[in-house]
């Protein structure tokens, strides 16, 4: 919105701007960034990776670096760090407002659908929230189909509330039939827009 | 299952303290200052003592009935704000004249800044000095001392006002000190804009104040109540034509002291805001403000160093012959947006000139050059020289220590690789490199893009605009010497309407705008510049001009700058011999012609960033004097200045306005990318296009052309180098 506003604002004053950047401008703010993972681009890379978007504006790849038990270890190319378990962000590092759920032990894989309550330390500025999780099944999905499966993926919401900052949120996970998290959409911090995450295993 | 509970419960106890008071920082997640209906931080019509970060822009207009204000905001420093105001007055036509006037109310343009004097800390409150309507006509003119401290959710502000400020009537304190403070004089023989001492913190004193109440879980909404100490039987024009003659009805006046409101942020840089104020009117408005000052404000950078691919054995190639280095590099740098000029590889120093229009921070573009050749280079290098020209003139010679270089480069500890880093000035001798590619001539770039030329605030209407497709193209002839053209042609624009001739007494160099806007709607050539550079002897820099050099004049003429590597002063001189250019902006000319020239100083002070120019010679119109200009650089290349002009003539020569004047930013656009660019948005505010101190815009200012010349212009953006 204020990349907008301000080129408009130079629009209506003297001219020492580039005009010719406008539409692409105009474009990336209000669709975005992207990148497309395809044939391709999977068999070019040598690990496991995801695709993660913040917001509309970055995306990048992150490739899995380490998996100890359930959980997995995804670095960037300029090195920030998710670690996931079971599809869920439970830690982030060198993000804008980095978020670590504190007793992740207590969530349960999002398939199995039980409630569930989590500490969840916030970053910058600090803060510690109680958190409560539940999961429902919506059922299949047909109308995304990831790269590396053919069948279509069932689809489970989870509500997440956090009493104290009155914020709710619903968090979107793609499972595939061995229920694996092939595709997410997530929010872990107030002052951070929507993650959407794709993961490609190898 | 259970002792998961246990453990959370326990976790829960063990964090309790610590959540408790940094929770805030969510359930009140916008605690930024929000907007006056002023155009400037405050309550409602109440200032505080709140300023935003320093870098910060914004824009804030508010319906207040009967006026309609929008503000524009500039931070240069986190104690001082400051604004230019413009109000459209809707109780007053625009002149005496109704046929001249037509439908247009009266416009008001002002300045307002504000100070901090102290910062707040536990027990202290932020206390800060204000003036409205500073170099205005005074319509809205009220100077205030404010305190402001935050209690938890909520934000006191309590002051003491003057002019505007003062309906309570007070005796004012500083009468104690000195008897003149009993009553606010102004300066009669003006024509407005000027400043006026001897009304500030002068005359009876109103005393104010209020609460900004922070509301958990909304965003950062407020609620605003103050006590209001407007004057309003001084502020505008109050009682209709009894106040002025231009008006034509009374303001409607205030039925209770107690104002009321609500702001609300939609996100980080909107914010809207409502008020009923006076018992009896209510308020609308909406904000905008971002700071673009920090590094990469708004988007991190994904354009990283590319490594080169097969490095080590690009390695071993390149130490058998001197000429597969100098390929290899060419080619890898290029890749990057480094153009290799020429390169010269002997004994353990590889030298490499270069040019390029990508990075903003030259530390950055010399990070980026070192970490290829060090990827590529033979280890017998241990030094790299690192030099960039510009416009065939050489700027700078780094020198890199590789090993030094190479160690900190995986945790980017630049400011140890800085420690076996020179900087240089040198002769530029292009017989010295071994390596000289052939360069194509000439060289043919051109661009075609949308334009917009504005016209804003006169008598004929608020807003004309006008919609061009705008050509640009540099012909190069040598490295330095270029042809600029710059020509475009009309698409829509409701220019139809301006008629507003020129009521100037001086030589009209500027104020026939009106008449070159009308006559140019269909087709224009802006510019068609021919321009050489040249380095005579080192750190003195040369550019020989002529052709049509702006959208008014035509000439030739030429400017000569010292800038001294290790100094952070430059001196230089330009003079021009011009003829005005007819109005259809093409190759005729009209009869006026003028020779025009300036002593330029520049200095920019190192800690602060701060630029301060100065322009005194011979201006378009004749007059003489001197042109004082500062602006601020900020880390994400953000520049924000203010500037004046004094000459010879007198107010009334002048005209409104009394001198020049105004600010303006310049947005580096990169800050709204992820990746790097060197192009820059443009935004200027001056009050009134007028005649005096009106000087020469010609394309490619010395000082722009060499800012990489002075150490200061690579050393500030060290931090860059491993970026």
């Amino acid at each position: 919105m204020i990349r907008i506003t301000i080129i408009l604002l130079s629009l209506s004053s003297c001219s020492y701007i580039n005009y010719g950047q406008l539409p692409e401008l105009i474009k990336s703010s209000y669709f975005g960034v992207d990148l497309t993972v395809d044939q391709s681009f999977y068999d070019s890379q040598e690990y496991s990776f995801m695709k993660i978007n913040l917001g509309k504006s970055v995306v990048a790849i992150m490739v899995l670096s380490q998996v100890e038990d359930d959980r997995y270890t995804w670095i960037s190319e300029s090195n920030e760090r998710i670690i996931t378990q079971n599809g869920r962000i439970i830690e982030t590092y060198g993000l804008t407002h980095d978020a670590r759920i504190l007793n992740a032990s207590n969530l349960n894989p999002v398939n199995e659908g039980n409630d569930s309550g989590v500490l969840l330390n916030l970053k910058s500025p600090s803060a510690i929230i109680q958190q409560h999780y539940s999961v429902k099944n919506i059922g299949q999905d047909n109308s995304y189909i990831h790269l590396t499966e053919d069948a279509s993926l069932t689809l489970y919401l989870e509500m997440i509330n956090t009493e104290v900052l009155k914020w709710t949120i619903e968090n979107k996970y793609w499972l595939n039939k061995n229920n694996r998290v092939l595709r997410s959409e997530q929010h872990i911090h107030p002052k951070m827009p929507l993650i959407r995450l794709e993961f490609y295993y190898k | 299952m259970a002792y998961k509970n246990y453990l959370s419960l326990l976790l829960v106890f063990f964090y309790a303290g610590l959540a408790e008071t940094s929770l805030k920082n969510y359930l009140y997640p916008d605690n930024s200052p929000s907007y006056s209906n002023y155009g400037t931080l405050g309550l409602l019509q109440m200032p505080s003592a709140r300023f935003h970060e320093e870098g910060t822009v914004a824009f804030n207009w508010v319906n207040n009935e009967p006026y309609q204000r929008g503000a524009v905001l500039a931070y240069p420093f986190s104690w001082m704000e400051a604004s230019f105001q413009y109000a459209d007055i809707n109780n007053a036509l625009y002149s005496d004249v109704p046929l001249f006037s037509g439908n247009q109310t009266y416009k008001d343009k002002g300045f307002s800044t504000k100070i901090r004097l102290w910062q707040e800390s536990s027990y202290f409150p932020s206390i800060a000095a204000g003036v409205r309507d500073i170099a205005g006509t005074g319509t809205f003119a009220a100077e205030y001392i404010v305190a402001s401290k935050r209690l938890s959710n909520v934000d006191i502000s309590f002051g003491l006002g003057w002019g505007d400020l003062s309906h309570n009537n007070l005796k004012n304190p500083f009468s104690y000190i000195d008897n003149s403070f009993n009553q606010r004089t102004f300066i009669n023989d003006t024509q407005g804009g000027d400043f006026s001492p001897g009304r500030y913190f002068s005359g009876p004193m109103g005393v104010f104040g209020g609460a900004e109440i922070f509301l958990p879980n909304l965003n950062g909404a407020r609620l605003k109540i103050e006590y209001d100490a407007t004057n309003y039987f001084e502020e505008g024009f109050p009682l209709g034509r009894e106040s002025f003659s231009f008006a034509f009805k009374p303001v409607r006046k205030s039925d209770s002291r107690i104002n009321i409101g609500f702001t609300y942020p939609v996100n980080r840089a909107l914010k809207l805001q409502a008020g009923f104020i006076k018992g009896n009117t209510f308020t609308l408005g909406f904000s905008l403000h971002a700071s673009v000052g920090k590094k990469d404000p708004f988007i991190k950078k994904n354009e990283l160093h590319i490594p080169v691919k097969d490095a080590k054995k690009i390695k071993r190639f390149n130490a058998k012959e001197n000429s597969n280095l100098y390929i290899t590099s060419l080619n890898a740098l290029n890749d990057r947006g480094l153009y290799v000029q020429k390169a010269t590889w002997e004994n353990d120093t590889y030298e490499v000139l270069y040019a390029q229009i990508k990075h903003q921070s030259y530390a950055r573009a010399t990070g980026r050059i070192a970490q290829v050749l060090d990827e590529i280079s033979p280890d017998s290098i241990t030094k790299f020289k690192i030099s960039n020209i510009n416009a065939g003139m050489l700027m700078n010679t780094i020198e890199v220590d590789r090993e030094s270089f190479s160690k900190y480069r995986v945790d980017k500890i630049y400011n140890l690789a800085i420690k076996n880093i020179q900087i240089k000035s040198d002769k530029y001798d292009p017989k010295k490199y071994e390596f000289n590619p052939k360069q194509k001539f000439p060289g043919f770039f051109w661009s075609l893009e949308p334009d917009i030329r504005s016209q804003i605030g006169g008598p004929d209407g608020f807003y004309f605009g006008d919609l061009r497709l705008a050509f640009s193209s540099e012909l190069l002839f040598a490295s330095n010497m270029q042809l600029l053209t710059s020509a475009s042609v009309g698409l829509y624009n409701n220019m139809g309407e301006l008629k507003l001739a020129s009521d100037s007494i001086l030589p009209h160099v500027r104020t026939d705008i009106v008449k070159y806007l009308r006559a140019t709607e269909k087709v224009n050539l802006k510019r068609m510049q021919f321009n050489a550079f040249f380095e005579p002897v080192q750190n003195l820099y040369t550019k020989i001009s002529a052709g049509l050099l702006e959208e008014m004049f035509a000439g030739v003429g030429g400017e000569i700058l010292y800038r001294p590597m290790n100094q952070n002063f430059a001196i230089g001189v330009e003079l021009w011999t011009v003829q005005q250019r007819d109005y259809d902006m093409l190759f005729s000319m009209l009869d006026y012609k003028t020779k025009t020239g300036h002593i330029n100083f520049y200095y920019e002070e190192p800690k602060t960033n701060i630029v301060l120019a100065l322009k005194g010679g011979k201006f378009l119109a004749g007059d003489s004097g001197i042109n004082v200009d500062f602006s601020r650089r900020f880390k994400s290349g953000l520049r924000m200045g203010a500037f004046f002009s004094v000459t010879d003539i007198s107010k009334y020569e002048f005209g409104e306005g009394s001198f020049d004047k105004g600010f303006y930013f310049y947005i580096p656009l990169e800050v709204f990318y992820s990746n790097y660019s060197k192009q820059i948005a443009g935004w200027g505010v001056r009050p009134l296009t007028r005649d005096g101190a009106a000087y020469l815009i010609h394309s490619h200012y010395l000082w722009g052309v060499t800012e990489q010349a002075q150490s200061h212009g690579i050393t500030r953006d060290w931090a860059d180098l491993y970026d």
